[in-house]
């Protein structure tokens, strides 16, 4: 049992922050609210279906084509929709929200409604200590822990991460220091859109592929980004895992129907409670 | 006051009289039923307005409080006793003001992302409850036998008229009031607001607890219209977003553009059914458009077209204090 909610709540935690450190990224230096994020991992899942299934590629040119895909429409959403009105946060949310619902519809017509499976690049299960573990699960966790510890080293070491931080503190100080702000814009795009479409092709195996798939993410990674402090890359990790845990612990304890209930619960107490969430620092309006 | 709202009240007349003599012209038992949903819609929309057009905090969970008021009168029907719609639909407004209060109080210290955050989980908390405990809520089939409206679709139609336009004009009222001044003060510097002796936590309370009370009675209205309560009638975050479209696309924060909104798209959404499973997709496309085209809302930007005089808003604004301060 613990050792069972250690390791499903390690890989729902990873997961959710992978999800999560995108958004966070996106706010913290674009400051827009991007409700297109949970379509990134529907469409990572999409086009890994796409290519390792209906064109029949070999898994890893498969998953590194949908990461190209997925980056390629994200880039050219922010440049050519979500610029056009960024200057007002609520605009933003409306169009990414349609932009949503629009691409959900419009998988919904080329794929059907139906239910997709995909294969995973690792079959079978690894037994850890007496309990099975399906090897896709921690395939999932590993690649996460390194995609988030890369993300970590780039944003916190390398001059272009630090200059995307540079911007998240103070855009037009950075700008004034000689760093391309609309560069950075762009770069955090990609890098967001990277880590939602990464994970939606490494659960696609063990998680559904349908058209409302982007729905319970996009809202998991905006309650994580925001109880962990809207911009703190640090706090949507924590609590990203810990509401892994949390979940992972209702379902096994209690229900696994009532696991995005109590999820949905912890947001909201935490919000009236502490408005500016867990780790923030204040409300910056 | 003339100059100010140029042609509007006689275009406004207009169309009510022809929404009243339609039914005299063309009875069509479909087109009848898809003008009713469209005048419940518009209920909606105007009820969202108040709060989030008017003091720029938008409500992302608004079928909350449609589906509260909603699924009363399904509870009393199925475990008390039938409601009659003359009960039913206030009694639905009063219990989803009950919960706007409780909702609201909370909820409103918060802005921006964080509201659209709340608002959007305690929507989704109240659907996914009804769904998990299915057995008292009857799930995703939700609840038949409520009390049906009228026996005709004619009556039908004409009650909705009149729910439409009373809704309408009392939300309307209080927008041109000064309280919805207050509430246009409040969303341009909230700060600044407080500073000058506006009681801003009541005056947005207030505004949620009516815009709950208008969104729950259409919520019943809609149950007893189809007989029906369930989640993708009222609840679903699907009517949420619609909410806010149909609101966008109308423009926001006069209550009368984005009623006009919802009443369009209402039926223009029925209309693209005809294009089978395009249609969402349409009506998307449609929202995006015009959010990067339009972006005050096609019905706000054609106004001002009606009323040169209207140069750029200014003159509205300063028009609209003026006229307060006078009365």
């Amino acid at each position: 049992m613990l050792l069972d909610l250690l390791i499903g709540g390690s890989v729902n935690g990873a997961f959710y922050a992978l999800l999560a450190l995108g958004f966070s990224l996106m706010f913290g230096v674009a400051r827009v609210v991007n409700l297109y994020h949970g379509s990134y991992y529907l469409l990572g899942a999409y086009f890994y279906y796409t290519y390792s299934v209906l064109a029949g590629f070999n898994l890893f040119l498969a998953a590194f084509c949908s990461l190209a895909s997925v980056v390629l429409i994200a880039i050219l959403i922010d440049k050519y929709l979500i610029s056009r009105v960024r200057s007002s946060g609520t605009t933003v949310m409306i169009l990414t929200l349609g932009l949503a619902s629009f691409t959900q519809y419009l998988v919904r017509i080329v794929f059907g409604a139906k239910y997709l499976s995909v294969r995973g690049f690792v079959d079978g299960g690894v037994d850890i200590m007496g309990v099975t573990v399906p090897s896709t699960r921690l395939l999932a966790l590993v690649i996460s822990l390194v995609l988030i510890v890369a993300l970590w080293y780039f944003v916190r070491r390398t001059p272009a991460g630090k200059a995307i931080m540079a911007v998240a503190q103070d855009g037009l100080a950075a700008t004034y220091m000689g760093i391309n702000s609309s560069f950075a814009f762009t770069l955090t795009t990609a890098i967001s859109a990277f880590l939602a479409g990464a994970a939606g092709i490494i659960v696609a195996p063990f998680l559904t592929v349908e058209p409302t798939m982007w729905l319970f993410p996009l809202i998991k990674a905006f309650a994580i980004v925001i109880l962990g402090g809207l911009g703190s890359l640090e706090g949507s990790v924590i609590v990203a895992f810990l509401l892994g845990y949390i979940e992972t612990f209702v379902s096994l304890a209690i229900s696994t129907n009532l696991r995005e209930i109590v999820f949905l619960a912890i947001v909201f107490i935490v919000l009236i409670i502490k408005p500016t969430g867990l780790m923030g620092k204040g409300a910056q309006s | 006051m003339r100059g100010k709202l140029g042609r509007k009240p006689l275009l406004l007349a207009l169309f009510l009289a022809l929404l009243f003599l339609f039914p005299v012209v063309y009875d069509n038992g479909y087109v009848l039923s898809v003008l009713v949903l469209a005048n419940i819609y518009t209920v909606y929309v105007a009820a969202w307005d108040m709060v989030s057009g008017y003091t720029g905090q938008e409500n992302f969970g608004f079928a909350l409080f449609i589906g509260s008021g909603a699924y009363f009168i399904g509870f009393m029907t199925q475990y008390v006793c039938p409601v009659s719609p003359w009960w039913g639909i206030p009694i639905g407004g009063l219990v989803a003001a009950i919960i706007g209060l409780i909702i609201g109080v909370p909820c409103l210290r918060l802005k921006g992302p964080y509201l659209a955050l709340a608002t959007m989980a305690a929507a989704t908390i109240a659907d996914r409850l009804v769904i998990i405990f299915s057995k008292y809520t009857g799930g995703e089939d939700g609840i038949y036998g409520v009390q049906f409206l009228t026996n005709s679709p004619i009556t039908d139609y004409y009650a909705s008229l009149i729910f439409m336009i009373g809704s309408v004009g009392i939300l309307y009222y209080i927008g041109q009031s000064y309280i919805g001044l207050l509430l246009k003060a409040i969303r341009q510097d909230e700060n600044s607001a407080e500073a000058s002796g506006v009681n801003t936590t009541f005056y947005k309370v207030a505004a949620f607890v009516v815009s709950a009370f208008f969104g729950g009675m259409a919520g019943a209205f809609n149950g007893h219209y189809l007989g029906y309560v369930g989640p993708d009638a009222v609840l679903a975050s699907s009517l949420s977003l619609n909410i806010i479209i149909m609101a966008i696309v109308g423009g926001t924060g006069t209550i009368i553009n984005a009623a006009f909104g919802a009443f369009v798209l209402a039926i223009v959404g029925e209309y693209l059914k005809m294009f089978g499973e395009y249609h969402l997709l349409i009506y998307t496309a449609l929202l995006i458009g015009v959010l990067l085209f339009m972006p005050k809302g096609v019905f706000t930007t054609l106004f001002e077209g009606f009323s040169p005089k209207d140069q750029a808003g200014l003159v509205a604004k300063g028009g609209s204090s003026h006229e307060h301060s006078g009365s």
